[in-house]
């Protein structure tokens, strides 16, 4: 796969590897903007094709090579950069554009210019935070697709296992697994305990209304 | 015949009944296309805009009664009108439908790879009246909406590759010779490609060699770069072949 | 050749509609773009609505005025770029035309605008000393640290922006290292809202440090000498308890 990577920061830096890991044999382009940068960069990622362009000629870099670029990664220090490379890419038919922000502030921003897959790097700060101090309910995961997602659920007492356990009975796109508050894990929600936190895996749509009929009874 | 003071009493009754009916219509429209505005803003607007001139209409029929012109006369206006408006906005409306249809039941998203009826491609745009598709060739179709709602729609995204087979045609020679060729120019190829390229057949036939090659691609405009690479890979083993 | 007018903003819902209507209305405009700095109230909502571009600064850090500029010149596609305060007061067209044609007219590639109003205490106290002392070509400006500019696009790619208040002064000495042709406009009375005393202190450490850090990298001063001088920006009085702030 040939794929653009824009910028040669952090998130360059991880999606880089990444896409290695992914892809081993495939053409990774680097754009960086000074000539220092560059020579590191290519140092750094020796596997990769280092390029540098100054700031408006990335557009035209795309715009010449759309027809033949798989991906387009726009992971520069900048917000604003991304979005302009990533409007570019989209106006120019790219298959995947994917943009890594660097405030999350932005992601609707980006999901409005059409921009479909947008990292947050920081996403993963309140999904943390929800599951160490045990919050009520906590999305863990959702597939950039949106059609798969894992969530926690704090169990407490016998009436919430019982409207769990009704919830539950029959849909069979939705697989649960409890671990107690002793810390044994039950893989079956019929032979579960009162209290413990429960592990969600299935359909968005199914998985937000089981959260939702849970969602304000408690902290 | 009416007196001349009810004549111009009733001009004036019909006069208002149309002004009244033009601005309902107009409020009309402003509250409906802000309703509707949740199913995307084209809709919301043809819609009410259809509402408003169905208002008009009836205004201009009331106006048409209280005139009291001839039945005859007034049925066969209306039905001149009606067919006129069904004609011309036959297309509209399908389109109209076909547009609800995507908004509501949303079957494909840009960049999303379709099958409907005979075409197949990527979906570059979802526009209000069609939806742009690019195809393995790299041209550019642009689809009426009201097509959708006429074909079965297959949304194959689930995978981000594209599995393209191509038929290779050589001038006839050893195959153990060409199959080594052949494996080369695929790995030459290999980093463009999601996923390893497979020779799925070699056989020969009359006074060729025809061998068939599976390309797992995400691009689909980079179809024409890669048997370009993959010609030029061959006549540099001083093969010749022709894609297909 | 196109304008784009650039607004660094946080919090300003109160200002944004007149700022960027007002701001479309001048000559030659073709965008306006809001870089927001994290608003907790409808600023981005109404900008948004009144037509302009909105991005909010990739670092929420404070001072964070140097970070929104950078995105604000990143995101526009204009030749030429106009920054304003979003809260003057008496905003008209004419201030958005004043700084962006002698750039139109090739008279400049970079313009400072000036207002009447006897200039701050850190620009008195820190800047203006400090131009004297490394850029001395540099003070002619009697606003060197007005945020009111505009410039070629092209340009303000080639510079480093500051992250905090050093940015304007940052931007001044910059240009004037690139050898752009650089011009002082004045705009008139400009109606703002004041900054607060206690930002006074910040500002004028991160003035002196912009001005310090490019003295250094243009070989005008020994850095261990610059650092000493920081320490003590860092510990001057500007009086911050009594009497109004200006910058």
């Amino acid at each position: 796969m040939r794929v653009l990577l824009i910028g040669g920061g952090h998130s360059a830096y991880f999606a880089a590897n990444s896409i290695r890991g992914i892809d081993p044999n495939g053409k990774l382009i680097i754009i960086e903007f000074t000539s220092e940068k560059v020579e590191v960069l290519s140092k750094t990622f020796p596997f990769a094709e280092v390029v540098q362009q100054e700031i408006d000629g990335v557009e035209s870099y795309i715009r010449s090579n759309a027809s033949i670029l798989d991906a387009v990664i726009a992971a520069t220090e900048s917000d604003s950069l991304n979005l302009r490379y990533c409007k570019t890419a989209r106006e120019n038919a790219v298959p995947l554009i994917i943009a890594i922000l660097n405030n999350p502030m932005n992601e609707g921003i980006f999901a409005k210019e059409g921009v479909r897959h947008v990292i947050n790097p920081y996403g993963i700060i309140p999904v943390e935070l929800s599951e160490i101090l045990g919050s009520a309910t906590n999305i863990i995961y959702k597939t950039p697709s949106g059609s798969v997602m894992v969530a926690s659920l704090r169990i407490e007492g016998e009436g919430e296992l019982r409207k769990i356990r009704g919830k539950l009975r029959g849909s069979e796109d939705v697989s649960a697994l409890l671990v107690s508050s002793s810390g044994e894990i039950k893989s079956s929600i019929e032979e579960a305990d009162a209290r413990g936190r429960l592990y969600l895996m299935g359909s968005e749509e199914k998985l937000r209304k089981i959260l939702g009929s849970f969602r304000g009874r408690r902290r | 015949m009416f007196p001349p003071e009810d004549v111009i009493l009733r001009i004036l009754i019909a006069a208002a009944v149309l002004i009244l009916s033009y601005f309902l219509g107009g409020y009309v429209k402003s509250r409906l296309e802000r309703v509707l505005s949740k199913f995307g803003a084209g809709f919301a607007r043809k819609t009410s805009d259809l509402v408003r001139y169905f208002i008009l209409f009836v205004g201009i029929a009331a106006m048409v009664s209280i005139l009291s012109l001839d039945i005859m006369a007034i049925s066969v206006i209306i039905v001149a009108i009606l067919i006129l408006l069904l004609v011309s906005m036959r297309d509209i409306v399908l389109n109209l439908a076909a547009e609800l249809y995507l908004a509501t039941r949303k079957p494909f998203k840009e960049n999303d790879w379709i099958k409907v009826g005979e075409i197949e491609g990527s979906v570059k745009s979802i526009g209000g009246m069609d939806t742009e598709i690019i195809t393995y060739d790299g041209d550019l179709v642009v689809i009426p909406n009201s097509y959708f709602l006429r074909h079965p729609i297959i949304n194959k995204s689930q995978s981000l590759a594209r599995y393209v087979e191509l038929k290779l045609s050589f001038p006839k020679m050893k195959l153990d010779k060409l199959e080594q060729a052949v494996t080369e120019v695929l790995e030459e190829i290999k980093p463009e490609l999601f996923g390893d390229p497979e020779l799925l057949s070699m056989s020969e036939k009359d006074q060729m060699v025809e061998a068939h090659v599976s390309l797992p691609i995400v691009n689909v405009r980079k179809l024409r770069w890669l048997t370009a690479r993959m010609a030029k890979g061959f006549l540099t083993r001083g093969i010749e072949v022709e894609i297909e | 050749m196109k304008v784009s007018v650039i607004f660094p903003t946080k919090n300003r819902e109160h200002h944004v509609k007149r700022a960027v209507r007002t701001a479309f209305k001048a000559k030659g405009v073709e965008e306006v773009i809001v870089v927001d700095g994290g608003s907790r109230d409808r600023t981005l909502e109404i900008a948004e609505r009144e037509g302009a571009k909105v991005i909010v600064q990739s670092d929420l850090v404070y001072p964070g005025k140097g970070v929104a500029m950078r995105d604000g010149a990143y995101l526009a596609r204009g030749d030429v770029l106009v920054y304003l305060d979003i809260d003057i007061r008496n905003m008209t067209p004419e201030f958005i035309e004043k700084l962006a044609e002698p750039v139109i007219r090739g008279e400049a590639d970079f313009v400072k605008g000036c207002f009447e109003r006897a200039a701050g205490r850190v620009t008195e106290l820190v800047a203006k000393p400090l131009l004297r002392m490394f850029y001395p070509e540099l003070a002619r400006f009697k606003q060197p640290l007005s945020c009111e500019i505009a410039g070629r696009r092209s340009l303000f790619y080639m510079v480093e922006f500051e992250r905090g208040w050093g940015v304007d002064v940052g931007l001044l000495i910059d240009f004037h290292k690139l050898g752009a042709k650089m011009v002082e406009r004045d705009i008139g009375y400009k109606d703002h809202d004041m900054k607060p005393l206690h930002a006074l202190t910040d500002m004028a450490y991160e003035v002196a440090g912009a001005i310090l850090r490019r003295a250094i990298r243009d070989q005008k001063t020994d850095p261990e000498w610059a650092e000493r001088y920081l320490r003590g920006v860092r510990a001057i009085d500007l009086g911050l308890q009594s009497g109004r702030g200006f910058a």
